[in-house]
């Protein structure tokens, strides 16, 4: 079928081909005209583009003659739209772009939501995204804290839910969030759940944020949401950057709670470096992270490191990227006691958990005409776990092997419509003592079509078709629809509504799982089947100008024989569909610039995630979660205070009777930039608040990290502070 | 304005802020008084406690740090967050083996006649964040676990399992249960089996108790796919051979094993 496809995508656009074509060229500057480098310039309605180079050149060829115009856009930047220009036959347009740097987000170019790149403003779905100067700007330690002020995102400690699409389960497993790398997905064959510190800091660009079910594009496990990580090309001529980061823990408020002398740090460090010379390009990065913990065996060691190979000529883009990790930390289940929560029983003081994991990804854009594109790319993802007794019995982990492979045509077959259409094959394998070896297959096709219908409405529709199958188990198919609209009224409204269904397959480790655990018993359930949900969502998106936007969105999920953990009272725990839940809610987010000195921004969240069968809250979704901050910007320095809030989970499934709190942390930033150095400043939870997000594992507490960062180009990327040049 | 903000935290430090969670300062202690010596086997003893009884779930047993079982008297502090406590128990856990509610060795209220422990409980009450009781001290008797017999059997299922299944056990009692006495159900029970998983044609059992003491009543329990303790009810039990539809009393050998002691469950009846 794939090779049908391929004949099919390569032939027709060989036909349409226009014989006489010509080229257009310029250079794109920002306001003080430097040039921007890396900026996407796209010829509108059509899929040739170009990104510009070291001088902000760029060149486009194959135009077909006529008018046109071109769409710029770069992170950062108010996205331009030129006027309408004619070009002739063999001819060459000289086209200069300026850009206006944009205090908010203004309308930039995603590539989540319909799997092909368009403007925010045109995606059905709720979007969020994170672009490179909030990821700098807020200091981070791990990557996933990055995630924190979006508007319907909520951490348990490292577990991600989306609109309330999960509660907790150690390190994501069953993720009912999918984690992508350049659209690529990265969820572990075995437990399906999700690495985050699987990426060098350094590599990631921005982060695109996809609320609600997506696998109408993307199969399993996108039926709560998509977080792609999109990650950084290699620039033109050659750089050097580095991030530095030290910590230093506080002790905790109580007397009585203190448990150490020693002094509880952490420190990351992260190098990487870019070269391009012509059609080549190359990115290498590495990150070493160490800590201490805020508390007993809360130690962690973690290498990264990455390469990226870039081949770019005429319309064929090649990239290839790797990247491994190797991190050991100690195992914190839950603490000794209320009275001393720092401190693990004795009993667990020597556990650890190792994990591996090495990321590959071959991705070819061939640009075929300016109506047909293709894209193909293979990938493999191969990660193993480990725990202290690994060294005693290397055989009881075997390392979890994902192979993937994914063909997909773009095809604008009128200025009014874009379809994207493909197919993909994936072939897990798995293997260990707690729950086997077993092999399973996905093989998956998807379509979908954009349809102006006209210049201020869009329509899309899509449908994939998956069949999931665990060899020696009966084959799962699922059919997921989506379809949505966008309406804009005017230059600065739009609104916009979506729905869709999802799925998600339960994983080998849900199935099969046989182990003993932190006092718990596991028992296998090869009887799971999969996770479905219906999603609903319209959103309203207002901008004031370029200094404020607010965006409101209401939604409402279905989801139907959710897999939960069910604990009985003898401690044995077996994954087991028992839920039909419904999750209703809003949210709202907005930002706005007063002056040039002063930003405020937040973004509030409220659910009612109930379980239907039972009547009662879905553990550990807080119904209300608020974070908010402003920002005072005085000549080079920023100071920024930011509140985190989450009301107290009404329901939790082990401990039930434990006492519980809201989440309040307050953090307080502090930034100097200096030619190419940042120098930074943050004080977290500066209230030394103590919590728990979820039974007798203690939130961090208080603690302050110095950051230098050395970006090697503040020349040209004036927005890399996250100060923007208003 | 953040400069302001900083500048109110630091001066709010020694203010009255709110940090969350706390120490638990509310607590009651005492002595675990042991009768008899621990089987081999012991792996820890704890005292816990429960607002009410039964506890609808295990989880809703509060559990002490492990104590002293070696000596005939050992010292215990329970922290409870502020309220009344219906009991307050002493539990024994085996070496590789679940937490089991039929492993109560002791009660506080409890007493020993003419060296047999009756079960009777007595209710705590801390009334705030400082409330600290002590003199509470618990009897506890070690002979409930000592177990040197066993009594194995096949429990056969006949018609559909309930859909709301969560559980089954095999449980051996020295006196037959009065219907929907909980007190009964826990502390009469010899030795409860949850091996059987729920949904299954048939299923073996094996039950561990002491040799040449009658067992009176041998039951197959059923709990609801919620778990509730409270909702514990008689899905059958063994009969005796001479005469159907009674229970069928068995005196296993001291370190024996008494075979063959098979049940039927006939869900449609």
């Amino acid at each position: 079928m794939i090779k049908h496809l391929l004949i099919l995508c390569l032939a027709v656009p060989a036909w349409s081909r226009p014989l006489n074509t010509g080229f257009v060229r310029g250079r794109v500057t920002d306001q003080e005209n430097q040039p921007l480098i890396g900026a996407n310039v796209a010829v509108e309605n059509t899929l040739l583009g170009s990104s510009t180079d070291e001088q902000g050149r760029y060149f486009i060829a194959g135009v077909k003659p006529g008018s046109l115009q071109l769409r710029v856009s770069y992170m950062g930047y108010e996205t331009r739209l030129t006027s309408t220009m004619t070009l002739d036959s063999g001819d060459t347009l000289n086209q200069d772009i300026r850009l206006e740097a944009a205090p908010v987000l203004m309308n930039p170019v995603v590539v989540t939501a319909s799997k092909h790149p368009q403007a925010l403003r045109s995606s059905h779905q709720s979007v969020s995204v994170i672009p490179e100067r909030s990821l700098s700007g807020r200091q981070i330690h791990m990557l996933q804290e990055s995630l924190i002020p979006l508007p319907g995102v909520h951490l348990n400690e490292k577990d991600i839910s989306i609109r309330g699409s999960s509660g907790f389960s150690f390190y994501n497993i069953g993720s009912r969030v999918a984690l992508m790398i350049d659209g690529i997905p990265v969820l572990t064959p075995d437990f399906g759940g999700i690495n985050w510190e699987s990426f060098p800091l350094l590599d990631v660009d921005h982060i695109e944020v996809v609320k609600g079910a997506g696998s109408a594009l993307y199969g399993s496990s996108a039926m709560g949401g998509i977080v792609n990580i999109i990650t950084r090309k290699p620039e033109p001529g050659d750089r050097f950057s580095f991030r530095a980061q030290a910590g230093i823990y506080d002790r905790p408020h109580y007397e009585e709670w203190k448990w150490t002398d020693r002094i509880l740090h952490y420190e990351r460090a992260d190098l990487a470096y870019t070269r391009s010379a012509g059609p080549v390009g190359i990115r290498a990065a590495l990150t070493r992270r160490v800590t201490t913990g805020y508390m007993e065996n809360g130690q962690a060691e973690q290498w990264n490191a990455s390469g990226k190979l870039n081949f770019h000529k005429n319309r064929l883009r090649l990239d290839c990227y790797a990247a491994w990790m190797q991190n050991r930390e100690g195992g914190f289940i839950q603490w000794l006691s209320q009275n001393d929560p720092f401190r693990v029983p004795p009993g667990n003081r020597e556990d650890e958990i190792h994990y591996q994991t090495l990321n590959l990804y071959g991705l070819a854009h061939w640009t075929l005409s300016s109506k047909w594109g293709i894209r193909f790319r293979i990938s493999a993802l191969r990660s193993i776990m480990g725990n202290q007794l690994t060294a005693y019995n290397p055989g009881a982990f075997k390392p979890g092997l994902s192979l993937g492979t994914e063909i997909q045509a773009d095809w604008i077959p009128h200025k009014n419509h874009h379809a994207v259409m493909g197919a993909e094959i994936r072939r897990d394998l798995t293997g260990s003592q707690y729950f086997g070896n077993h092999e399973g297959l996905n093989l998956a096709v998807f379509l979908q079509n954009r349809w102006r219908i006209s210049p201020g409405l869009e329509a899309t529709l899509g449908m994939r078709w998956d069949t999931h199958r665990i060899l020696g188990e009966k084959e799962d198919h699922q059919i997921n629809p989506k379809s949505g609209l966008v309406a804009h009224l005017g230059e600065n409204t739009s609104i916009r509504a979506s729905i869709g269904s999802g799925f998600r397959a339960a994983t080998v480790f849900e199935r099969y799982i046989e182990a003993d655990y932190a006092g718990f018993h596991i028992i296998p359930n090869p009887k799971l089947e999969s996770e479905t949900s219906w999603f609903a969502d319209i959103g309203f998106h207002q901008r004031f100008g370029r200094r404020a936007f607010i965006e409101i969105c209401l939604f409402e999920s279905d989801y139907r024989n959710l897999i939960e953990p069910v604990i009985d009272f003898l401690g044995t725990i077996q994954f087991r569909n028992t839920t039909r839940a419904r999750i209703t809610g809003c949210e709202g987010s907005g930002e706005a610039w007063i002056g040039n000195l002063l930003r405020v921004y937040g973004a509030v969240t409220w659910i009612l995630p109930r379980d239907v069968l039972l009547d009662q809250d879905l553990p550990y979704r807080p119904r209300l979660t608020v974070n908010s901050g402003t920002d005072l910007y005085i000549g080079p320095w920023r100071l920024q205070a930011e509140l985190r809030y989450a009301s107290r989970v009404r329901q939790v499934s082990i401990n039930p009777l434990d006492p519980r709190v809201p989440l309040k942390l307050i953090a307080f930033r502090l930034e100097r930039q200096w030619r190419d150095f940042i120098f930074q400043f943050s004080l977290n939870n500066a209230f030394n608040y103590h919590y728990t997000q979820v039974e007798r594992r203690m939130g961090e507490i208080r603690n302050a990290a110095f950051t230098l960062i050395y970006s090697g180009r503040s020349d040209r990327q004036p927005n890399f502070s996250g100060q923007p040049r208003i | 304005m953040c400069l302001l903000l900083f500048v109110v935290v630091l001066m709010t430090q020694p203010c009255s802020i709110d940090h969350g969670l706390k120490p638990i300062h509310s607590r009651i202690s005492g002595h675990v008084l042991f009768r008899g010596t621990a089987p081999t086997t012991t792996d820890q003893v704890r005292v816990g406690a429960a607002a009410s009884f039964p506890p609808s779930q295990m989880n809703e047993i509060l559990f002490s740090d492990p104590i002293d079982f070696r000596r005939d008297s050992a010292r215990y502090e329970l922290y409870l967050p502020p309220g009344d406590y219906e009991v307050v128990a002493v539990i024994w856990k085996e070496h590789n083996q679940p937490w089991n509610i039929s492993d109560i060795i002791g009660l506080y209220g409890g007493f020993f006649l003419n060296d047999v422990f009756i079960p009777s409980f007595l209710p705590v009450s801390l009334e705030d964040g400082d409330s600290q009781l002590d003199d509470i001290h618990i009897p506890a008797d070690f002979n409930r676990v000592n177990r040197d017999a066993k009594i194995r059997g096949s429990v056969t299922f006949f018609g559909t399992w309930p859909k709301n299944s969560g559980m089954v056990a095999v449980a051996a009692f020295s006196k037959k249960p009065a219907p929907g006495d909980f007190v009964d159900y826990y502390f009469s029970s010899l030795y409860i089996d949850y091996s059987i998983p729920p949904f299954s044609a048939e299923g073996f059992y094996q039950c561990r108790v002491r040799g040449n003491e009658p067992v009176a009543y041998i039951a197959v329990l059923w709990i609801d796919d919620g778990f509730h303790l409270d909702q514990i009810r008689d899905l059958g039990f063994y009969e005796d051979p001479l005469e159907p539809g009674e229970p069928g009393v068995v005196i296993p050998p001291a370190n024996g094993v008494l075979e063959n002691i098979d049940i039927q469950i006939h869900f449609d009846s």
